[in-house]
């Protein structure tokens, strides 16, 4: 099991990446890994890479091939992780905190950022003069960025 | 081969630099801190060089209990990170059988760092966390035998879930 190319391939592209420590294998950083091999690996060579699964395909998406094979109970981490509440509930004995710390978790690889960080995008809007003086006097008044401001109304219009 | 030795060294010196400013404000240095590591980062920087007999795959997740100040907990922290790898805050939630020995890795007039022996960190995770660690186990019996068997029967394990027969 251990010199499966599988197992060589999976586990090397996970310790490439830092979500693993793996000394016996060759790192792979540039891996293609189909979702059913990565799932053999789990099951039965090391279960470590349902940990940190979620992140990596979080991070690496275009690493992974036939994601519509991922078991439900994995598609629902990843599903909750770009939620607006994050992870809520944990998969495979694995308990949700765990999962959002490898989410959250600053990889060597500098092009990915922690789960928090992807949340914040950047919007440009045009207001009527009025409306942009509204924004930044507000803002003002609360001691809030025009940006959280209407972050919070509309928070407070959707209920989120 | 993973090396945990550099960043002990890295420990130290920013204890060191740390208590070159206490005494330039005529504070005491801090005293020694004592660590012990546990769980798979003790197997990998064990001097046992379990890294060539068993197939040794773990998290950054570091799980280590600190005996000193509080703040270097903290500084720690910063150094594992720098170097990759994570403090598990939940390290002494970790359960170590009462008869472990254990094994000096570094020491310095700053930090004492030990390794829980292979035996017990094994132990450990076969009789609290089997189902992660089935592979290793089932491993890791083909290398220490009986004496792992024992101990893991002593203390309530599941030998037949990794394919032992037991010592009876």
């Amino acid at each position: 099991m251990y010199k499966d190319r599988r197992t060589l391939r999976v586990l090397g592209f996970l310790a490439a990446k830092g979500l693993l420590i793996v000394p016996w294998v060759r790192k792979f950083p540039g891996a293609k890994l189909r979702i059913p091999d990565v799932l053999w690996v789990a099951e039965n060579v090391e279960p470590r890479v349902f940990e940190v699964l979620p992140a990596a395909l979080l991070h690496f998406p275009a690493t992974f091939l036939q994601k519509d094979r991922l078991p439900d109970d994995l598609r629902r981490v990843l599903r909750q992780m770009g939620g607006p509440v994050g992870i809520q509930e944990g998969a495979r004995g694995i308990p949700a905190k765990n999962f959002r710390q490898w989410a959250e978790w600053v990889l060597p690889d500098r092009r990915t950022k922690p789960l928090s960080a992807q949340r914040i995008l950047t919007k440009s809007f045009r207001f009527p003069r009025d409306i942009a003086d509204g924004i930044r006097q507000q803002a003002a008044r609360r001691g809030l960025s025009e940006g959280r401001y209407v972050e919070m109304l509309v928070r407070k219009d959707v209920g989120i | 081969m993973f090396d945990f030795g550099q960043i002990l060294m890295a420990f130290d010196l920013r204890i060191e630099e740390l208590n070159e400013k206490r005494r330039e404000e005529e504070e005491p240095p801090y005293p020694k801190v004592e660590i012990l590591l546990l769980g798979q980062m003790g197997l990998f920087a064990h001097p046992d060089h379990l890294q060539g007999r068993l197939h040794l795959v773990g998290t950054v997740d570091v799980d280590a209990i600190l005996k000193g100040r509080y703040s270097l907990t903290t500084v720690f922290e910063e150094v594992l990170k720098q170097h990759g790898l994570r403090y598990d805050r939940d390290s002494h939630l970790v359960w170590i059988p009462p008869e472990s020995t254990r094994t000096a890795i570094f020491e310095t007039s700053r930090v004492k760092c030990e390794v829980l022996d292979p035996l017990y960190v094994l132990t450990s995770k076969a009789v609290k966390a089997k189902e992660k660690n089935r592979l290793l186990i089932r491993e890791a019996l083909a290398v220490y035998g009986r004496e792992l068997e024992a101990l893991i029967q002593k203390h309530g394990g599941d030998l037949e879930f990794f394919g032992s027969q037991g010592t009876s």
